[in-house]
């Protein structure tokens, strides 16, 4: 059963002539949610994009179960499919209401029929607790509640995975919790989640791993409790110290 | 919302946009477009006054030297020092108005330039009624017929009488009228009360230019928007090939004055291929408009955030899919108040077509003041036609801009 969902197997990423990615090596297990933290600018958001070919890799192969993302002749668009992303500032598409947002992907990349659609939309929206805001535009919502609207989007594809990109560093603490709520209902569902966040206590709320990196490098793997409470490396307790 | 000085603004990406004004009734708009609208039905209205008339015969009187002459030899007046007398004067206006002034009787022939074109059926009656001479009244019987569709008696095209003076000259020649008569119905038509309202003829003379205005703008901005639109997604091309070729229209276009494109696609290329003026007019504003607007499209697809792109594309969207779902309907609120001022910009800037021979609203109202020499009344009421069209067109903008902001704005 421990099967793995996604394998990075060396990955390195320039750009120009920095390295933001160096040799990076770590598995994500089916309905394992691992957390990646680190110092702002020490590649986990880049690491993050490429597994989303939202960048490309300059070297190294990231696997998402069968399907090499990385590979030239890999359908980009089947990756995409299979592996959702949340965005730090949302991204919401500000011309269209919550549930035209949702509903958006699954009817134009996977045809699916414009009612079967809403009515999936409208599951979604529920299930991240916004029944009440489906004709709602994203300006007419809060931080948070875009951000859940963004988290049902993501949703709305059915992906094995989903890549969280700071889905808290925008929001205020109050929305934070409803959106991290939202990510722990997802977590006890079994979604497999990959999440580069700064929320210490929310790694190790529903963490089942914690990767810390830094200046592109993972310095440490492990579970929450032994990262956060005993780290072995001294860049870790560094960073710990700085941050708490 | 945020509140400075007792003034609501709105917040909006970091711009701090003062509230509009409180909705009154004399809102700066509403006065210039009432104004201009209230000028532009008053002014036909007004009754005519005598001291246009008077202004008129000297501007004829600069402009027939030649006619004259043949018309009045044998006559008393003293035509060759007139004219000498005239040519020595540098001031040839204040000149005639003192010729004039002196010599009222004797030059008032020029009055018959003012017969109209249409005169209403009782101030026809009016005008034979009081014409003794018989041979006068058929004379001016047959040079005006009766239209039975609006009951007004027109000048009888048949008879060649279509300048006015054609008239005079025609009367004079055939001896039907001798000069004493020619007074005696000028005093009539001096006394009579159909004295012409310049704005009222403007009215009637410019309904084709209009059109032809608005037919060159609106083809113009019709086929500026796909050029625009086409160079626009050019210039943001990876492709160096299709990329260099657009920015270098751009460049090329933009760097060139749009009269000069006039004159360049229509008298320049005539030596390879000619074409109607209207066509010339339509191509050289289109393509000089489209650079323009290809820079408005371009800026407005690049003023929509990395991130909308990108968050299409982790749905699984294609490139094209995202451009025309995503960006594209949020390109389109960003480029609509820029567009809507090229279209402004274009409206006015067809006044130019009328160098190249385009019977447009400017052209139109040229060709009536020169012919009869009413510049001030002409270009007023021809620039008032510009600046309704102007206020009407911007309101109209400014509304659709504000319903689109009310659905979802960003």
């Amino acid at each position: 059963m421990e099967k793995d969902r996604i394998r990075i197997i060396n990955v390195s990423k320039y750009f120009g002539k920095v390295q933001a990615v160096k040799n990076v090596s770590f598995n994500v297990k089916i309905g394992e949610v691992v957390m990646v933290i680190g110092t702002s600018g020490s590649g986990k958001s880049t690491l993050l994009r490429c597994i989303n070919r939202l960048e490309n890799v300059s070297s190294g192969e990231i696997w998402i179960d069968n399907d090499l993302v990385t590979g030239v002749k890999t359908d980009i668009r089947l990756i995409r499919e299979e592996a959702s992303m949340v965005f730090q500032s949302f991204h919401l598409f500000p011309h269209l209401t919550a549930l035209e947002n949702i509903a958006l992907a699954p009817k134009i990349v996977k045809k699916v029929p414009e009612k079967d659609a809403i009515q999936k939309a409208k599951e979604l929206l529920n299930k991240v607790g916004l029944s009440d805001k489906e004709d709602s535009y994203p300006d007419q919502l809060s931080g948070g509640q875009q951000q859940r609207v963004a988290i049902a989007r993501a949703l709305a594809m059915n992906p094995k995975v989903i890549l969280f990109d700071e889905p808290t560093s925008a929001l205020d603490p109050e929305m934070t919790k409803e959106v991290m709520d939202v990510m722990q209902n997802l977590a006890k569902d079994g979604m497999t989640m990959l999440i580069v966040s700064h929320e210490m206590g929310f790694a190790k709320a529903i963490a089942s791993r914690v990767v810390f990196m830094d200046k592109g490098e993972v310095i440490e793997i492990g579970n929450p409790k032994d990262v956060f409470e005993n780290p072995k490396e001294e860049r870790t307790k560094l960073f710990l110290k700085n941050v708490f | 919302m945020a509140s400075i000085n007792n003034k609501r603004i709105e917040v909006t990406d970091g711009v701090l946009i003062p509230e509009k004004n409180e909705k009154t009734i004399f809102s700066a708009w509403r006065i210039s477009f009432f104004g201009t609208l209230i000028l532009l039905v008053l002014l036909p209205l007004l009754p005519a006054g005598k001291i246009r008339l008077f202004k008129l015969e000297i501007s004829n009187l600069l402009n027939l030297k030649i006619n004259y002459r043949e018309i009045f030899e044998n006559r008393e007046i003293k035509i060759d020092i007139f004219e000498k007398e005239i040519l020595n004067k540098s001031n040839k206006k204040d000149f005639l108005l003192k010729y004039y002034t002196k010599n009222e009787n004797k030059n008032s022939y020029q009055l018959a330039k003012l017969l109209p074109n249409k005169i209403e059926e009782n101030n026809f009656k009016n005008i034979i009624s009081n014409i003794k001479d018989k041979k006068l009244i058929e004379v001016f019987n047959k040079s005006y017929f009766y239209n039975k569709e609006d009951s007004n008696y027109n000048l009888n095209p048949s008879t060649d009488f279509s300048n006015y003076e054609k008239i005079w000259k025609h009367l004079i020649k055939e001896k039907i009228i001798n000069y004493s008569e020619i007074k005696d119905l000028l005093r009539i038509l001096y006394s009579s009360n159909y004295l012409r309202n310049v704005y009222y003829e403007v009215v009637l003379f410019i309904p084709d230019g209009l059109l032809t205005t608005f037919q060159v703008t609106i083809l113009a901005i019709f086929f500026s928007i796909i050029i625009g639109f086409v160079v626009g997604f050019a210039r943001l091309s990876r492709i160096t090939i299709i990329n260099r070729i657009s920015t270098i229209y751009v460049e090329i276009i933009r760097g060139i004055p749009l009269l000069m494109q006039l004159f360049y696609i229509y008298y320049a290329m005539a030596k390879f291929v000619s074409l109607p003026p209207i066509v010339s007019a339509i191509l050289a504003m289109s393509v000089c408009y489209g650079a323009y607007i290809s820079e408005i499209f371009r800026a407005g697809i690049l003023s929509i955030n990395k991130g909308q792109m990108e968050a299409a594309l982790s749905l699984g969207l294609t490139r094209t899919q995202a451009m025309v779902r995503i960006i594209l309907p949020q390109t389109i609120k960003v480029i609509l108040p820029p567009i809507g001022n090229e279209f402004i910009a274009m409206l006015k800037d067809s006044s130019l077509v009328s160098i190249i021979a385009v019977a447009d609203l400017l052209r139109r109202g040229r060709e009536y003041a020169s012919t009869t020499f009413y510049y001030f009344e002409t270009y007023t009421y021809i620039a008032l036609v510009y600046l309704i069209l102007t206020l009407f067109f911007s309101r109209v903008i400014g509304i659709m801009e504000e319903r689109i902001h009310k659905r979802g704005k960003r």
